[in-house]
C-alpha cells in the first residue's frame, strides 16, 4: 500500500452519503402514497371540496419519478449516487411537489407547509450549509409568492376559503403567516446545517485520525517485519538492500541509497541503493569534505533539501536533474560506536518531509546500523575463533615434536647401558611427566575444538555404535587390564545428527574417566537409548565417586577431586570441562550424581530438535 | 648386512629421534645407519643398501614419508620399510599402507622392547 500524494474525497462518507441517499429513496415511497392516501381521507372525512385530482396526481407523480430514479439507478450500478446532479434533481423535483401539494391544499395556510421543515432538514444533510439556504430563500419565495395569490385573490380554487377555518392560522393575514413560516424555516435551515457541518468536520476529523492510525500501524509493521529481518540474517547486503527498497516504498519515495564510511572515515561508498538506474548507481566512493549535505548528516544531523537540482550543496545537480530526483531527506546511520554512513531518499516531485517521516527514516537506518553492526561483531567473532582454533593447533603440534625426542631419548637411556634402581626410578618420573605433558596438549587442543562456533556442515546423522566404536574398544582394553566390568547398552540403530568428533570426544571423556576412577573389579556401564526429550546416555561407575562439596568444581578446568589425584591415576582436569563444553554448545543437558565411595552416574540428554547457537543464517 | 649385522637405515628430521633409535638398535645389534630427509635417504639407500628401513611420516613436508616410499618402490629396490607415526595424524585413515607397500607402522611413542622384537622376528 502506497501513500497517495494530496487527498481524495474520504470514502467512508462517501458511502455515508449514499446510505442516506438510498435511504431518502425509499422514504419517497411513503411521501408519495402518504399524499394519495392523506388526499383520500382528507376528502373523505373533513373536507369534501378537496380538489382531489391534482392531489391524486402529484402523488402519482412523485411515486412516478422515485421509479425513475430506481430504475436509473440500476442501471448505472449505484456508481452514480452521490453525483451532484442527481441529488439535486432529486430535491428539485421533491420541492416542486410539494409546492404543488401546498397550493391545492389551502396555499400559504395549508398545513403542508409544515414538510418544508423535513425538506430543508434534507437539504442540510445532502448539500452544502450554502446550498441549504439558497433553498430556504427559493423556499421563503414561493411561499411570498403563495402568500400574495391569496392576498390578491387569485388563488383558486375558491372554494378553500373553508379550509381557512380549519387552520390554526386562521386569523392571521397572509403576510403574517408568511413571515411566520419564512422565520421559523430560517432558523430551521440555520440549526440544521449547524449540526450538519459540525458533524461533517468531525467526521472528516476521525477519518483523518483513522488514516494517520492506519498509516502509522502500517509503518510499524513494516519496521517489525524489518527488524525480524535484521535479526534473522547476517547477509549485510542482503539486509541493506531490504532496508533502502522498504524505505522507498513506505515513504512513497522514488529513490534511496545507504552509504557507509570506509575503515579510513574518509570516503562513503554505496553499500544499497534501489530505484536508481544503473548510470546513476555507479558513481563510486564520495569523498567525506565533497558534499555538506553528507558532512552535516556525518554529524547526526537531518538534512532535508526542497530542490535537489538547484541545491548548491549538490555536487550532481545535472545527473540528478535527468535521473528525476526533485527533494531529499538524508538521515545518519548511527550505532553505539559512532556514525556509520548516510541513508538518502530521493522524491519524485518536490516534498516537504514531515516529522513522521524523519522518524520513520531515521528507525529505518537505526536498524541498518544494528544489522551492520551485528555483522561486523559476528565476523569478528569468527576471526577470534578462528585465531584461537589456528593457535591451539600450532601449540599442539610445535609442542609435540620436542615431547616425542625427550620421550624417545629417555626411553633409549635404558639400551645405552645398564641402569642402577634409582636411575631406573628417576626414568620412570620423568616418563610419567612426560605422559602428562601429552595428555594435557591434547587436551588443550580438545577443548579449544569443543569452544569453536558451531559449524552446521560438520554434522551428519551418524549411528552411535559407529562413531563410538573406538572409544568403547580403548574403553574394554582399559577396563579389562583392570578386570572392570564394562556394560555398554546401546539401542540398536540409535543415530544422532551431530559432528561425529564431538560425540567421540564427549564419550572418549565420560568412558575414560568412569574406567580410570574405578578401582579394581568394579563396574563400569554405557546406556544410550531415545526418549521423549531426545537421546539419553548415562555412564555409571562403582568408582571413588565425587564428594558434594565438589560437584560446582568439576567442570571447572584444571579441576581434580582430591578422590581423583588420590587414585594414582593421572589427569589433566580438562576432561570434564571439555565434556561440558561440548554439551553446552550443541545445547543438551548434562548432569551429574555421585556418593564418594559408591560410584558416579553422568546423564547427558541429546535435544530431539537441537538447538541453534552461533549459526550463519 | 655388514660385519655380520643387518644394516637399519632410519630416516627421520628430527636428531634426537634418530639418536635415541640408533641407541635402541644398536642394544640389539644391529648396523645403523640415518638420514635426516627423504632426498638423503634416498642416497643412502643406494649407498649402503640397508637390510630395513625405518621412516617418519612427517618430516619437514606433510606426506614426505610416504613420497619417500613411492620413490622408493619405483626405483625397484625392495627393502622391507617400516613406517613412524604419531597418534593423531589422521592421515592413518587416509592411507591404505598395505597399497603402499609397507611392511607395517609404529605408533610413537616407540615401544623399544615391541620394536627389537618385531625387528627381530621379520629379520632373521
Amino acid at each position: 500500500m502506497t501513500r497517495e500524494p494530496g487527498n481524495h474525497t474520504p470514502i467512508p462518507m462517501e458511502q455515508e452519503l449514499q446510505a442516506r441517499l438510498a435511504w431518502f429513496i425509499s422514504l419517497r415511497w411513503f411521501a408519495g402514497a402518504g399524499i394519495i392516501v392523506a388526499t383520500f381521507l382528507v376528502s373523505l372525512i373533513i373536507l369534501p371540496e378537496l380538489p382531489v385530482k391534482p392531489l391524486y396526481a402529484v402523488g402519482l407523480f412523485v411515486l412516478l419519478y422515485n421509479l425513475a430514479f430506481c430504475l436509473y439507478l440500476s442501471r448505472t450500478g449505484g456508481f452514480e449516487f452521490h453525483t451532484r446532479q442527481f441529488i439535486l434533481t432529486q430535491i428539485g423535483l421533491d420541492w416542486a411537489s410539494l409546492m404543488i401539494v401546498m397550493f391545492f391544499s389551502g396555499g400559504i395556510r395549508s398545513p403542508t407547509s409544515i414538510l418544508l421543515v423535513f425538506h430543508l432538514f434534507i437539504g442540510a444533510i445532502l448539500l452544502s450549509r450554502r446550498a441549504c439556504f439558497l433553498l430556504t430563500g427559493c423556499a421563503v419565495i414561493i411561499l411570498g409568492v403563495l402568500a400574495v395569490l391569496e392576498e390578491t385573490k387569485i388563488i383558486f380554487p375558491p372554494s378553500f376559503q373553508e379550509t381557512q377555518q380549519l387552520t390554526l392560522m386562521a386569523p392571521f393575514t397572509p403576510h403574517a403567516i408568511w413571515f411566520g413560516i419564512s422565520s421559523f424555516l430560517a432558523v430551521t435551515a440555520y440549526l440544521a446545517t449547524s449540526i450538519t457541518v459540525r458533524l461533517r468536520e468531525r467526521e472528516k476529523a476521525l477519518f483523518a485520525s483513522e488514516q494517520a492510525l492506519q498509516n502509522v500501524n502500517h509503518d510499524l509493521e513494516a519496521l517489525y517485519h524489518l527488524g525480524r529481518v535484521v535479526n534473522s540474517k547476517l547477509d549485510i547486503e542482503q539486509v541493506l538492500g531490504m532496508i533502502a527498497e522498504n524505505a522507498t516504498i513506505l515513504l512513497g519515495m522514488k529513490a534511496c541509497f545507504i552509504r557507509l564510511l570506509d575503515k579510513s572515515k574518509a570516503n562513503l561508498s554505496i553499500a544499497a541503493a534501489y530505484g536508481f538506474s544503473e548510470a546513476y548507481q555507479n558513481k563510486g566512493p564520495v569523498k567525506v569534505g565533497q558534499s555538506e549535505v553528507d558532512l552535516e548528516a556525518l554529524q547526526g544531523r537531518v538534512v532535508q533539501v526542497l530542490e535537489v537540482g538547484d541545491d548548491y550543496r549538490f555536487i550532481y545537480r545535472q545527473e540528478a536533474r535527468k535521473e528525476g530526483l526533485r527533494s531529499m531527506l538524508c538521515v545518519p546511520v548511527e550505532s553505539m560506536s559512532g556514525v556509520l554512513g548516510i541513508i538518502r531518499v530521493y522524491s519524485a516531485e518536490p516534498h516537504l518531509f514531515t516529522d513522521h517521516e524523519q522518524k520513520l527514516l531515521s528507525n529505518m537506518a537505526n536498524l541498518g546500523a544494528v544489522a551492520i553492526e551485528n555483522a561486523r561483531s559476528y565476523s569478528e567473532l569468527q576471526n577470534l575463533n578462528k585465531e584461537k582454533v589456528w593457535f591451539a593447533r600450532m601449540t599442539h603440534h610445535q609442542l609435540r615434536s620436542p615431547l616425542a625426542a625427550i620421550q624417545g631419548v629417555i626411553d633409549a637411556l635404558p639400551y645405552a647401558g645398564t641402569l642402577n634402581d634409582k636411575q631406573v626410578e628417576l626414568i620412570t618420573r620423568a616418563r610419567r611427566r612426560i605422559r602428562d605433558v601429552f595428555d594435557l596438549i591434547k587436551d588443550f587442543l580438545d577443548l579449544a575444538a569443543a569452544q569453536r562456533l558451531r559449524e552446521p556442515k560438520t554434522e551428519k546423522t551418524v549411528l552411535l555404535t559407529t562413531v563410538l566404536q573406538k572409544a568403547i574398544e580403548t574403553a574394554r582394553d582399559n577396563a579389562h587390564s583392570k578386570k572392570i566390568n564394562l556394560v555398554i547398552d546401546i539401542q540398536p540403530q540409535l543415530q544422532l545428527t551431530i559432528d561425529p568428533e564431538d560425540l567421540e570426544r564427549i564419550f572418549s571423556n565420560l568412558l575414560g574417566n568412569a574406567v580410570k576412577y574405578t578401582p579394581t573389579g568394579g563396574h563400569v556401564t554405557f546406556h544410550a537409548s531415545r526418549s521423549d526429550e531426545g537421546v539419553v546416555t548415562t555412564v555409571s561407575d562403582s568408582g571413588i565417586g565425587i564428594a558434594p562439596e565438589d560437584m560446582d568444581n568439576i567442570f571447572t578446568g584444571f579441576f581434580r577431586t582430591k578422590e581423583a589425584k588420590a587414585s594414582g591415576e593421572i589427569g589433566t582436569g580438562l576432561g570434564l570441562s571439555i565434556v561440558k563444553t561440548l554439551v553446552d554448545r550443541l545445547g543438551g543437558y548434562l548432569s551429574v550424581q555421585s556418593q564418594p565411595g559408591h560410584g558416579t552416574t553422568f546423564t547427558v540428554i541429546f535435544p530431539e530438535t537441537v538447538t541453534v547457537r552461533h549459526t550463519n543464517a | 648386512m655388514q660385519d655380520g649385522k643387518h644394516v637399519i637405515l632410519c630416516i627421520d628430521d628430527d636428531v634426537d629421534i634418530l639418536e635415541s633409535l640408533k641407541v635402541i638398535l644398536e642394544a640389539g645389534d644391529y648396523q645403523v645407519r640415518t638420514a635426516s630427509s627423504a632426498s638423503e635417504g634416498l642416497k643412502m639407500v643406494k649407498e649402503v643398501s640397508p637390510d630395513l628401513i625405518i621412516v617418519d611420516l612427517m618430516m619437514e613436508e606433510i606426506d614426505s614419508g610416504t613420497q619417500f616410499v613411492s620413490e622408493l618402490q619405483a626405483s625397484g629396490q625392495h627393502v622391507p620399510i617400516y613406517m613412524l607415526s604419531s597418534t593423531g595424524d589422521s592421515l592413518q585413515g587416509m592411507i591404505d599402507y598395505e597399497q603402499l607397500g609397507l611392511a607395517g607402522v609404529f605408533q610413537k611413542p616407540l615401544d623399544p622392547d615391541y620394536l627389537l622384537k618385531l625387528l627381530k622376528s621379520k629379520l632373521k
